[in-house]
This record gives C-alpha cells, structure tokens and sequence, in this order.
C-alpha cells in the first residue's frame, strides 16, 4: 500500500497468504497517520486488479470501490503486468518488456509493452510452450514462469509504483478483477428426463 | 444515540447485492416500528446461475465485488440523499457465502471510513428475525419462521439480541428443496415458482411421499429425504415409460409441495404451543413469516390455517422484504444503534448463528454451528 502525496511517498507492504481483510483497513488508517493525512486528502484511489488470488483482489477492489464512493474521489484499476513492466522498464535499455506470470501448471498470462509503456497489446492466456513465440524479439523478460529462459524474477509489484500508473490513468469503467479464467462451475451433469407430451 | 436514525444498509451474503437507506426512530431506547423505507436496491443475479440450476459461489463473489458500489449509488439516488445525511453504515457480516459476505464487507468499510461514518456489523439472520418489526411494527416478543433457499428455522424472537431457536432443518432448507426438485424436472431456476405453477395443475395425492420427522417430538425438521423420494418417483416413471408427462411432471410437484406444507405447517402448530407456554400472558401472539419461501401461496396458506388454528396472529411482510434485502439490514443495526450498542469492529464470519446457546444441528465441523 502506499500514499503518493505528489511531494513524497509513504509506502507499507507486508506479505501474506491469508488475511488480507483484517489487515487492509488498518494499513491505511496507518499509511494516512504516517503521511499526515486525512482520508479526504485522497484524490484518487489506484487499486491492483491482478492476476493474483481471486479473494484478494475481490476484497482490494470492493474497499478501493467502497472507499472511492464514500470519499467522492476516482479509482482506476492497475494490473500486475503493467506495474512490473513499469518497475523493470530501466533495465530494458530501450527494448520492448514482455511479462509473463505462471496461471497454472502449464499456462501463462503474458502482455508485452513498447519502450514507452504502452501495452502492445491486451494480457493473452497462453500455453507456457508457446510464450517464445509471442514475445517481441530482444524484449526484456519478467515473470514467474520457471519454463521461459532468461527471465528476470517478479513477484508481486511495488504499491508505489501502483499509485504512479494510477495517477497518470484516465478514469474510465471501474476496476475489476483480472481473473483471466472462467468461474469453476459444473453444468448439471444429467438432463432431466425427457417430456413425452410437451 | 440520537431517537431517529437514517441507516444505509449493504447486504451481499447470497446471490442478491443490495442496499436500502432506512429511517428509524425509538422511544425509551427500544426503536419502534414500522421503519420508514427510503430505498430498497436489489440487484438479482439469478440469470448468473439459471444454468447450474443453483447459486455458484464463485459467481456470485465475482458479481457482488463490481457491484456493491454501484448497488449503494442506486440506493441514495433512489432515497435521494448524499452519504452526508446518513448517520450510519449497516453490513451484513454473516452468516453467509464467505466470498460475498468479505466483499460486501470491505466495501462497507470504505465507504464508512470515507464518509466519516459509524459502522455495524449486521447478522444476516438477525436481518430477517427483526423484519416483522420494520415492516409491521410488531412488539418483542413474537415466534418466526424463517424458510427461505438457504435457512429454515422456527425462532422465539424475544428482544433485541435474544433469539431462541424452537426448530430447525436438520440438513436442506425448503427452498432449496424446491430448487433441486426444479432441477430434475427440467423447471428451471430459481425453482420455487415454476413448482408451484405446476402443483396447481397436479394431484397432490397420486405419489406418497414422506413426511419427514413428523413422528418426532418438537419442531425440528428435514428436507433431504423427501427430496430424494422425488428423485425415486421421478426415475420409476422415466425407467417405465421412455420419459415423463406433463401430468407426471404436475403431479410429482404436487406431491412434493403438499408434504413441504404439512411439515411446515405442523412444526410451525409445535413451536407456536411452545412459544405460548413460554409466553401465557401474551393477549394476542404473532407469528411471522421471512424468507422467500413466504412467496409460495400454497404453503402460506397452510401456515395460515396452523395460526388460526393454534390462536395466533399470522404476518407475512410484503415479498420484496421476505427475500434477501438490504432494508432488513439497515433496520437491525439501527436496532442496535439506537438501544445505545457502540459499533465495534466489523469482520467477516462465514459462521454466526443466532441462537448461540442452541445445540448445533447442521453444518457444524470444528469451525461450529453454521447458522
């Protein structure tokens, strides 16, 4: 979580695989109290829409949502993908950044960026054997999946730097979660019997 | 705390997203009833789950998550006020599908903290038991049955916060009863309706089916088995025949919603003695209906004619308060609000039953009784 007051910014992360309802509202009691300031100082709210847990980002983007309306401010969602490319962007020496984080076993998200930032495209499902292919030749590699050769680590993007990407957006839909995959969710395995006289 | 309250409520536990901007007011620090309803948003999502012929959990947290925010909106249009004129955010914080139950939540939150406004968390259950009182403006205490898809309890509502569970289901609920008999008949979802159209058109008598713990003292009840005994009926015929007629179709939900009244109608008759031998004085006991199932005419007319019979008043508040609302929320935490409780703090509990002192009956793993 961090709080970019334009001349400064406090940011807080703690890492957690559960608990993430508990903690969020005190994090930002705490990131205010640490930045002097007020809720209603806050202009515009930039939350992360994944890809991550679907719980996660449910509960991030319904208090950012939620917080948003009780303020009167803006939100814009920042994906994962954008802030690590945003993060690894100095280090690709005017090349193309291609992100790729490991969704299961054998499939991956991956959305690349020109020299710029721009995205060069929306974030793509594909199977970990084809992510060579739709990656822009000489682009710098970020990401978690251990199949893709020479691929600089990522795990999960500085809040600071969502805050930056957030604050250059133009507020548009509301943030949404990135969930990249259909709810699982059986169809009714058997039909009913048939109606002889319908 | 002040004697009128204006409450936004936010409930999101199943597969409604709702919210209502209620007013209440107390006198001698009991709120009294009727609650004057500003706004009542719902925003269904049975079109979501139509095709798995019952609410997916994962669907509805990815439906509630994108549209609390735009579910309250909706409902200070609608009241037509600002967040400025409410003196409270009401939240169902249980018992409920964990996913929408922590969205529901940590909007709530935000809102609350960005609006500069106390927040409380509201049990679901509580909701409904208390909605006779918005709706109607009965007295404490009164008996509630509450049947809907996911709960089925016969409840002594006797004050504010004391709840004392006469009955319960002791595994499905009626409603969702209907839902999977719907289910094999190829009626569609939610099925409640569409069994009632067509156990208009049957024979309640041709098929027997059982009427479960009717043999049992007290008001407990079950649903499980009856269903199955559908199921068996269901698959005879289709093994015999190659499928079944319109007349089977009628007929089997018939039989089915005829044994869901005669149980409901019976142990409600149980817990209406019980509820008068705990209360003798009572001049004029109540007995009140929540839950979706109250839509069924069927069935409300059965527990109509055990209240007549058993010398008790029958209320049935208007359906859109019966279902899931978030109106009921809103007037249960200004219950609370406005008895003097101070708001603390608010986290989800997938698990929160009303009558905390009652043995578990379903539902209870290491984590404790679910509702």
């Amino acid at each position: 979580m961090a709080l970019d007051t334009g001349a400064s910014v406090v940011s807080r992360r703690e890492d957690m695989t559960k608990g993430h309802a508990e903690r969020l509202f005190p994090m930002i009691d705490a990131v205010l109290d640490e930045a002097r300031a007020a809720p209603g100082a806050i202009a515009r709210i930039a939350v992360c829409t994944g890809p991550g847990s679907f719980t996660g980002l449910r509960l991030g983007i319904a208090a950012a949502r939620g917080l948003a309306l009780g303020l009167g401010c803006e939100v814009v969602g920042v994906s994962r993908l954008e802030a690590l490319a945003a993060e690894a962007r100095h280090k690709a020496h005017g090349h193309p950044v291609a992100v790729a984080l490991a969704l299961r076993t054998d499939v991956a998200v991956v959305q690349c960026f020109a020299t710029d930032g721009a995205p060069l495209g929306p974030p793509e499902r594909v199977s970990t054997a084809a992510l060579e292919s739709v990656m822009p030749p000489l682009a710098l590699r970020i990401g978690d999946v251990a199949e893709l050769r020479s691929i600089l680590p990522a795990s999960l993007p500085d809040p600071a730097v969502i805050a930056t990407l957030g604050a250059a957006r133009t507020p548009g839909e509301p943030p949404a979660p990135l969930y990249l995959r259909d709810a699982d969710a059986a169809l009714p395995r058997e039909a009913p019997p048939a109606i002889l006289d319908a | 705390m002040a004697s009128e309250l204006t409450i936004l409520g936010i409930e999101s536990s199943c597969d409604e997203t709702a919210a209502a901007v209620v007013r209440a007011r107390a006198e001698g620090g009991v709120a009294r009833g009727p609650g004057q309803i500003l706004s009542n948003a719902v925003f269904g999502q049975e079109d979501l789950h139509a095709a798995f012929g019952g609410v997916v959990p994962e669907i509805a947290a990815r439906a509630h998550a994108e549209r609390l925010d735009l579910v309250v909106r909706r409902a200070l249009e609608e009241a037509g006020i600002g967040l400025g004129a409410v003196d409270a955010v009401a939240v169902t914080s249980g018992p409920g599908l964990i996913g929408g139950v922590l969205s529901g939540v940590m909007a709530a939150k935000g809102i609350a903290l960005g609006a500069g406004k106390p927040l409380i968390g509201v049990n679901h259950l509580e909701g409904h038991a208390l909605t006779p009182r918005l709706s109607d403006g009965v007295d404490y205490p009164y008996l509630l049955l509450l049947a809907s898809g996911g709960h089925c309890q016969l409840i002594a509502v006797e004050r504010l916060g004391s709840y004392l569970r006469l009955g319960s289901t002791i595994d499905d609920a009626p409603g969702e009863a209907f839902d999977k008999v719907a289910k094999m008949l190829g009626l569609g979802f939610p099925g409640g309706p569409e069994v009632e159209r067509r156990a208009a058109e049957g024979d309640a008598a041709r098929f027997e089916f059982p009427r479960p713990l009717m043999d049992r003292p007290g008001a407990d009840m079950s649903f499980s088995g009856l269903k199955t005994a559908v199921l068996r009926a269901r698959d005879r015929l289709a093994e015999g025949q190659g499928g079944l007629y319109r007349r089977d179709v009628a007929d089997l939900c018939a039989g089915f919603q005829a044994a869901v009244a005669e149980v409901l109608a019976s142990k409600a008759a149980r817990a209406m003695r019980a509820f008068r031998d705990r209360y003798p004085g009572l001049a004029q006991p109540v007995i009140a209906l929540a839950g979706g199932v109250a839509a069924n005419t069927s069935l409300r007319a059965g527990l109509d004619a055990a209240a007549r019979a058993e010398g008790f008043a029958a209320i049935a508040p208007p359906l859109r308060l019966c279902t899931d609302n978030a109106a009921m929320i809103a007037w249960a935490g200004a219950e609370h609000l406005l008895a003097g409780e101070h708001p603390g703090a608010v986290s989800a509990r997938p698990r929160w039953p009303l009558d905390a002192g009652a043995a578990p009956l379903i539902g209870s793993g290491k984590k404790g009784a679910k509702a």
